[in-house]
Formats: structure tokens, sequence, C-alpha cells
């Protein structure tokens, strides 16, 4: 059973780093973008094997539901066949700082671990893993309140602000005019038209 | 789970995710590039808010909250990122990072 | 008065409701309804305050009553509270019995070592809610109120009151009015926040509020190019004191594990930390409550402006007038001050040496700025740098222990100085509807706005703004420390506290500043009201701006000038002074004449007021010291009023004491140059810096192609920049040294945003491997 959940966790691993190195590699945005699903993937399904199911069912509706979607529409959106080029001029720098960062996070726990002990699962007489959605929706509305406000209201910020930033020319136009003006509109501009 | 993996493997992952992420956000070209790995950071901090919390605090219910939390905010940023490169597309019609250097001193 | 202990946090509440109002509703085109609106509600704040601080010093001085009232009223609170938050909310209540009782016994204590250990009266009011819960730890949030916080909200709340009265005349011609409401509403909401927060992380994030605030109202003008400057300036000076506080803060939650305000077990006022940090060494040789101490006490010289950071508050009078008298006069800028006198056991607890710091650069602010307004001629930059001083004397005062001096010079000072500065905005309004300088605004806004506030232009308005010159007047004689005026009582008992205390380098620092503020102020006075009406034939200012531009429309502004007064003299100058203006006057001048009454240093009921609610010894009068200092302070008027007597017969005169001596008054006329020093040195470390980065960019980025070349370029560099700072140090070094810093640091500014991210995550893995390597080994 043990060596099962080694095997499926090396695997896991090896789709998530894989899939991420994916991302940041290949030329075609768009492909780029369903790496990123896949690499959402394995994370769901790791958190699956951490035992936090709500999470893994949040990942996959928030990150693969919705911001892939999102990324693929900003893609369509912003097509343009530009730059041969796919990293910037001084990308090994930032290749040095990443893995520098990561040598100093793992050297230490390599040598510093001993590897591949059984973990004991906290001392004895501990209650059961709180993990359920039961537990989690009482912090919300308890413990969690003010944080659980603030996302909220971090969203629908986030909701204006979009709209906000994306809808510019809309802004830019005095103001936004209704039907009746809009067709009154077209029909001069088709007067116009006919005139040339 | 945790008897037969070490907590280490899970963060050396997440730091493995974490530091793919970092160089696709500071070397892509492609702002849309820059915001996947952007994601892929936010990734791995989530891995690590749950590992800690499953292995070390599995009593208190505060892990996979922050964890929900990190999703919300990377759902606004998501949000307000590429809407924003959609502005920056409109009005420079581009969406490469090294493009856009209007803060340039 | 239970329903005011029990709905403090309203203080607050209201100014910030004022704000939400103003800003998210049509309330904010109407300009008349916002600025009403936000006065209404600061007027209601004010019922609350004084509600709330008779309901504390009525818990305080009935000992025996007070127990049974406040334990009630706690009561009451924590169902109140317990409903509205839930499980979440914790209540922290300390009965006043039990309090009293280890105040006596810490009293005691500390009696036998060496000397009485300071410690706040007991709080009356302590709501507290769980803020950020994650697993096991809990960082509670929420209000604590004592005699000296009910105290500062009374005080907060009406000079903001009479400020926003003020603003409706003041502002009304402005078209963004509903925006500089929406602004100072969200200002008093953090001020209040600030003194009302029981721990010293809510304190700092509403200090940062008042910071962003202020920025917003210095550059509320945001067309003129000095107003901009000055606001980013204000902001980035600032900045340099909060991340040393902030870096305080960390150290000192690494310590005590908690910033809450208190003297249980797990506070930092406890007895046994303070004990603790006092004696263990940190770093450098020195204790920890010392490198805390210095840590906070940076953010305090930030935003009162102390000595090294002084520079932006005479810059910040590019915002408003009403801003001035509010912000960088009554309460922002004595926050800092606050922050000393909040966390004092701190500062007290290394016997001494963190509290000699604060005293030195208090006692020297006090007489560095009083020595720069003697010779400036802007109306508000006098105020400024007197500002500047006045916040060095309550530092100062602070630092040689005299905390409650501290406090009632702060308390009266709010009062005379949002006075002093309503009086000149009064006289500015008044002065921009003078011809000459109607004229001049048609073409230069900014250069206008100047010419108006150059006492040089003025003179004989005691007349023609009677009420001006009458609240003006008292609040002149409140600074410059005469008898029963308020800033007599406060000024004589820092000096006297100095005087019994054994510090008489402080106390003969402090009286020499003392003579300067009577005659600068009497300078100013005398210039302003008295004489003949000099505005017809203004000094204009030049606004370096449209320099190019000006020049030519210089004469031509004069020109215009001349005939105006010959034309029409000085009966055709419509003098107005708007009545929500002169009630706001009127109140604040009361509290100017009267407000010394709250800490009479004598022994009669009612003598030692604050003293005596604060729970601390009051200072008695010393005759000799009161003596000499109103015998300073007259002479300091007699010397400014004689030597200005015949000067500025019109404006274009020389000032008696730049005829006198040159030099001197050039030099304090340009505030001892500090801001161009900062230019040439601050300036020059980043222009070396900078030129390292080009070099490390050219040599390893590009390879050493040019590399020759390159050194050669670099070398004669770093060659010129050495002469030039050691053998060339003229006033054209300045020039060179702000050119090199923007030619070099442009390099480091590539504008792509992912270029600042990997100097960001560069300097952690820079930080981490230290970390790792050299600190962690």
């Amino acid at each position: 059973m043990d060596l099962l959940i080694q095997i499926i966790f090396g695997l896991l691993s090896a789709l998530v780093i894989g899939a991420a190195m994916m991302v940041v590699t290949v030329r075609n945005v768009i492909h780029a973008a369903l790496w990123l699903i896949a690499s959402f993937f394995g994370v769901a399904a790791l958190y699956l094997l951490l035992e936090a199911e709500f999470i893994a069912v949040v990942q996959v509706l928030v990150y693969v539901g919705a911001i892939s979607i999102l990324i693929l529409f900003a893609i369509m959106l912003t097509r343009s066949n530009e730059g041969d080029r796919l990293l910037t001029k001084y990308w090994w720098a930032s290749a040095l700082i990443a893995l520098g960062l990561f040598g100093v996070a793992f050297l230490p726990t390599f040598t510093g671990t001993t590897w591949n002990m059984p973990q004991p699962t906290g001392p004895a007489g501990t209650p059961e893993v709180l993990s359920g959605v039961e537990e989690l929706g009482r912090g919300f509305v308890s413990e969690f309140v003010l944080h659980f406000e603030i996302a909220g209201v971090l969203l629908t910020v986030a909701l204006i602000g979009a709209i906000v930033i994306a809808f510019e020319e809309r802004s830019r136009r005095r103001r936004v005019l209704t039907l009746a003006e809009e067709l009154e509109l077209r029909k001069r501009r088709q007067a116009a038209e006919s005139v040339d | 789970m945790t008897r037969a993996i070490p907590l280490e493997a899970v963060l050396v992952v997440a730091a493995a995710l974490f530091c793919i992420g970092l160089f696709g956000a500071l070397s892509r070209r492609n702002l849309i590039g820059v915001l996947m790995g952007i994601e892929l950071m936010l990734n791995s901090a989530n891995i690590n808010l749950v590992a800690f919390w499953r292995y070390l605090e599995p009593r208190f219910i505060t892990g996979p909250t922050f964890a929900i939390f990190v999703i919300t905010v990377a759902a606004a940023e998501a949000a307000v990122g590429l809407a924003m490169i959609i502005a920056i597309y409109r009005s420079w019609n581009t969406v490469n990072a090294d493009s856009v250097d209007s803060l340039k001193g | 008065m239970s329903f005011f202990l029990q709905y403090a946090w309203l203080i607050p509440a209201l100014p910030l409701l004022g704000f939400a109002l103003i800003t998210f509703t049509p309330l904010r085109r109407n300009k008349l309804a916002s600025g009403w609106t936000a006065t209404g509600l600061m007027g209601l704040a004010v019922v609350m305050a004084l509600g709330l601080l008779v309901g504390v010093v009525g818990a305080g001085s009935t000992e025996s009553h007070a127990a049974t009232t406040t334990t009630e009223t706690h009561g009451e609170a924590t169902t109140e509270t317990t409903e509205s938050h839930g499980e979440a909310a914790t209540e922290t209540t300390e009965t006043h019995g039990e309090t009293t009782t280890a105040t006596t016994e810490s009293h005691g204590e500390a009696a036998t070592e060496h000397k009485a250990a300071f410690t706040f009266p007991a709080p009356v009011v302590v709501q507290r809610f769980a803020w950020a819960p994650a697993g096991s730890t809990n960082f509670a949030m929420g209000i604590y109120v004592d005699t000296p916080v009910a105290v500062m909200l009374a005080m907060v709340t009406i000079t903001a009151t009479c400020i926003h009265l003020f603003s409706i005349g003041y502002m009304a011609a402005n078209p963004r009015q509903s925006r500089f409401f929406s602004f100072i509403s969200f200002f008093a909401a953090a001020m209040l926040l600030m003194v009302l927060a029981d721990n010293l992380l809510l304190f700092f994030m509403a200090w940062e509020i008042m910071g962003l605030c202020s920025y917003l109202l210095i550059g509320f003008l945001y067309e003129r190019p000095q107003a901009y400057r000055a606001a980013i300036k204000a902001f980035i000076t600032t900045r340099i004191g909060d991340v040393l506080m902030l870096l305080g803060l960390v150290y000192l939650w690494t310590q005590a594990g908690s910033l809450a305000f208190g003297t249980a077990v797990g506070e930092i006022f406890n007895p046994e930390f303070l004990q603790r940090i006092g004696t263990e060494t940190g770093f450098m040789g020195m204790t920890h409550a010392t490198l805390i101490s210095l840590l906070i006490f940076a953010g305090t010289v930030g935003k009162s402006a102390q000595f090294p950071l002084h520079v932006w508050l005479p810059d910040a009078m590019e915002g408003p007038t009403p801003v001035s008298a509010l912000i960088h006069a009554a309460t922002m800028v004595s926050a800092g001050v606050f922050l000393v006198a909040r966390t004092f056991p701190i500062f007290e607890a290394d016997g001494g040496m963190a509290l000699q710091v604060v005293a030195i650069i208090g006692s020297f602010t006090a007489l560095f700025a009083a020595t720069i307004a003697v010779a400036q001629y802007d109306i508000k930059r006098i105020l400024a740098y007197s500002t500047l001083s006045q916040l060095g004397f309550m530092v100062a005062a602070i630092g040689i222990g005299g905390w409650v001096a501290g406090m009632f010079h702060l308390l009266t000072h709010a009062f005379f100085k949002a006075l002093l500065f309503l009086g000149s905005g009064a006289v500015i309004h008044a002065m921009e509807a003078t011809p000459a300088i109607e004229k001049l605004h048609h073409h230069d806004e900014y250069a206008a706005q100047q010419t108006a506030q150059d006492i040089r232009n003025m003179g004989g308005l005691r007349t023609k703004l009677p009420w001006t010159f009458w609240t003006y007047t008292a609040g002149y004689l409140a600074l410059a420390g005469i008898v029963p005026f308020a800033g007599f009582w406060s000024k004589d008992e820092i000096l006297a506290h100095a005087m019994d205390h054994g510090h008489p380098i402080v106390y003969a620092v402090l009286t020499v500043a003392a003579f300067l503020t009577a005659f600068y102020m009497t300078r100013q006075w005398r210039l302003v009201f008295f004489g003949e009406f000099r505005g017809e034939h203004p000094v204009v200012f030049v606004n370096p701006e449209h320099q190019a531009e000006h020049h030519h429309h210089h004469g031509h502004a004069d020109h215009h000038a001349d005939d105006h007064g010959h034309d029409h003299g000085h009966g055709h100058i419509h003098w107005h002074e708007s009545p929500t203006m002169t009630a706001a006057l009127v109140v604040l001048a009361s509290f100017a004449v009267t407000a010394g009454a709250f800490n009479l240093p004598f022994s009669m009921p009612g003598g030692h007021w604050l003293s005596h609610i604060w729970g601390q010894a009051g200072v008695g009068i010393n005759w000799m010291v009161a003596g000499l200092s109103l015998l300073i302070a007259s002479a300091g008027i007699a010397v400014g009023w004689f030597s200005y007597r015949n000067a500025f017969a019109k404006a274009q005169d020389t000032d008696p004491l730049d005829a006198r001596v040159p030099t001197i008054f050039a030099m304090l006329n340009e505030k001892y140059r500090v801001d161009e020093f900062y230019n040439a040195t601050v300036g020059r470390l980043t222009a070396l810096l900078a030129l390292l980065w080009s070099f490390l960019d050219r040599v390893v980025l590009d390879g050493i192609v040019n590399g020759v070349g390159h050194l050669t370029l670099f070398i004669s560099r770093v060659n010129f920049i050495v002469d030039d700072t050691l053998l060339n140090d003229g006033p054209d070094a300045v020039a060179d040294g702000t050119n090199a810093v923007g030619r070099q640091t442009r390099k480091l500014q590539t504008g792509r945003a992912q270029d600042y991210a990997a100097y960001v995550f560069a300097g952690t893995l820079a930080l981490a491997m230290l970390y790792l390597y050299v600190i962690g080994k």
C-alpha cells in the first residue's frame, strides 16, 4: 500500500513538474495554456492524496474551470503573430535566480533530513483530521468571518476592476448611448456612406 | 499518505513548481505566459499550505481555509491581470512584456 | 455614561461614515452638503469623545464606585460584542480594583529600586476581537481607552471639527471640495483609530493611513508641480522613518510575542518583560529595549518631522491651509509624539539611554527650527518651522521624562497652532482677493498664491480683518508664552521639569528656542497686522516652473499692479471674513486662551487636573523658571517689536536682520541648505551604486568586447566623482550631483516589470543565502 502511494506520488509529481516545465518553455501560448491545465489537474490530484478533498474540487472548478478558460479567451483576444523570441534577453539570469532559490530551499532539506522515514500521524488520541466542508463552512462564518468578508469585497473589486479596465474603449466614448440614440447614429452613418 | 511520503518530499515538489513558475514569470516575453507563471507560483504556495496543515496541524482548519483564500485571490488576480493584458494589447498593440516599458526612467 | 464607554468605537466610525457617504453616494456632487455632512459627523464625534472623557474620568476619580460601574459597563459590552462577533469575540477586561492594586504594587517595588517607573493609568474600556486566528495562535485587535487616550480623543475631535467648519468657507471656491472633505474625514477617522488602538500593529496601520491621507492632501492641488513634488517628498521621507518603526515593531514582537498595550503577562508593558529587555543585550552592546525604542523613535522622527527627517514638513505647506492646520500642525505630526508617549515604558526600560537620544533630537530640533523661522517670509512656512520647533519641545519633554509636560504641550499646541494656521488661512484668503494678486492670478495661479502668502506684502490687516486679528493675537500670545494663555503653562511645565530634574542643557536650549519663538512670532504678527498695507505693490513670487514664459509676463503684471494702485487705492479692496471661518477661529481661540487651565501648576482644587487624571505626580510651579521664561518671552516680543517697528515701509524693503547680518540671514533663509545637502550626499551614494551597477551591466552582460574602453571610462568617472566630492565642494557640486544621479540611476530603471521582479527575487536569494550560510552558521 505504501509503495503504491509512493508510486502514485512520484507519477503525480512528475506530471506537475513536467507540465509546468512545458508551460514555461513551449513556444505556442495555446499549448502552454493546455499544459497549464494538465499541471493544475496534477496539483488537484496531489490535494486528493493529501486528503484535502474539498480543496481538490475547488482547484478543479476554479483553476481548470475558470482561470484556464479565462486565459484561453485572453489568448484568443490578443492573438498576434509577433516576436521571434520566446524568452526575454536575459532569460538565463532569471533561470539562475530561480535555480538558486530552488537550491537554497532544496540543499538544506536534502542534507538535513532523514528521507523516507515513516512520519508519525501525530500524538496519540488526537481527534480526526478536519477537512470536511462542514468545518470549513463553520470556520468561514465564525473564526474567519473577517477574512471571508474581505475576500468577498476583493472579488467584487476585482470584478469591477476587470470590467473597467477591459472596457476602456467604451469609457473613452463620452457616455453610453441608449438604444434609440444608437439606431439614430447608425442611420446617420448609413446616410453618410450613401452620400459617399 | 503521511506514512508513505515524508513532508519534505511534498515541499520539494512545491519548491520546484515555485521556481519553474518564477522562471516563467521572469523570462517569458508573452504577458499571458507571465501570468501563467504566476498561477504556478500560487499553486505551489497552496501545496505548501495544505501539506503543512496535513502533516503538522491537522486539527485546525486554518490550512485549507487559507488555501481557499489563496485560490480566491488567484482568481481575482487572473481576472484583473487578463483585463490589463487586453487593455495593454489595445493601446500598445502587443502582449510582449519587454515592449511595455513606459516606466523607463 | 456607560453608553459612551461602550460605544467608544463610534468615535472613529463617525468620520469614517462621513468619508464613505461623501465618496460613495451622490452627496459628492453637492459641495456644500458634503462639507456639512463631514462637519456634522465630526461634531457628533466631539459629543462622543467628551462623553467618553467624562465617563473615563468619572471611572478613575471615584475609586470605590468605579470598580462596580466599569464592571457593569464591561458586562454589557461583553454581551454586546459576543452577540455581534459570535465565537470569535474575546473580551479582555480588567476591573478597576484589580489594576489599581497592581499599580500600587509596582510603584512600591520600583521605588525601592531606583526611581519610580512610569505606569499608565488603568484602562477603563478594553474591547478586543480575534483578528487573524491561525491555528493555535491568534492576534487580538480592538480599542483601549484610558485617560490619556480620552483626552487625546477630545482634543482631536474638537480641532478637527473646527477645521472642518473653517474649510467650508475656505474651500468654497474649489471645484473639488467634496474630494477634500472625503480625504479629510478619512484622515480624522485614521487619527482617532490610532489614538484608540489597543496594540501597536493597529496603531501602525492607522498611522500609515494617515500618511496616505497626508500625501493625498498635500498633493490636493495637483495641477501644481510644487504640490505633487511636496506630496511625494513627504511620503518618501516619512517612509524612511516608518520602515524603521516597522522593524522596531517586528523586533518587539520577537521579544514579547505580542504588541498589545497593557501590563498583563504577554503584553508589552508587563514589568517583568520590561525588566528583561532592559537588561539583556541585543546587538552592538545595546539592550533590546534601547534598540526597540530607537527603531520606534525613528517613526516619530519621520512623522513628527524631527531633525534629520524634518525636510518634508515645510514643503507640506503646499497643501490647502486647513490641511496644514489639521494634519501638519494639530494632529498627525503630534502623532509621533503620542507614539513615544504611548510606548514610554519601553523607552524607559533601558535606564535612560534611549530617552537621552530622544531628548537630544527634540531639543536640537526645537532650536534649529526656531532659528530658521526667524528668516522666512512665507506666513505658512514660519508657522511650519514653528511647528517643528514646538514638536521638538514635546519630544524633548518626553525625553527628559516629563511625560505629562510633553502631552500637555501637545494638547495646548494643537489648539493654538491650529488657530494660527486657520488665522493665516483667513489672511491668505483675504489677500487673494486683493486686486494686485487677482491680476497675477490670471496668468499664474501658483505665483499668485505664493505672493499672497508673503508677509512682506501684508501689513495693516488689523483693522481690515478684526476677527482674524484678535483670534490670531490669542494664538500668537499662547505660542510666545505670555502668562494667562495656554502655551505659557505647558511650555513652562516643560522648562520647570527640565530644571527640577537636572537637565540644565535641555533647559538652556529650550529657553533660547522660546526666546526665538517670541521673536519670530512678533515679527510675523507685526508685519501682517500693523503698519500700512503694502499689497498694492507686492513682491511678486517668480515661479521657477514657468520662468521662461513668466519673464514675458512679469513686467506686465507689475505694470498692471502699479496702475491699479494709482487708480483705486485700497478703498476698493473688498476685505471679507466668512462666518464659518470666523466661528472656527473663535472656538479655537477660546481654547488657546483657556487650555492652560487643564493643568495649572498649583495645588488648588482643579490644579494639576491632567496630571491627576493621568495618575502622575504634578509638577509644581517653579517661580524662578516661570518668571524667567515670562521675562524671556517679553524680551523676545520687545526685540521683535522694536526691530520691525519701522521696517518695511514698502514690500520691496530689506529685512532689518538681513541688513545687519546678511550672511547669517541668507543661511537661515535657505534653511541651512539641508535639502541641498541631502541631494548632494544621498544622491551621490545612489550615483556611486548606480555606477557600480552599470559597470556590472556592461562587463558581465555584454561581454568584455569593449571592456578596456569601458573600464577606462568607469575609472575616469569614479575619478570624477571622487574629485568632485572631495575637492570641489562648491555649490555647483550640488547640481552636478543631482545630474549624475539622474543619468546613472536611469540605467537601473529599464521600465520593464519583469526586471524589477528579478531584482526582488535576486534580493530574496541573497537574503536566503546570507541567512543560511552566514548568519545561521
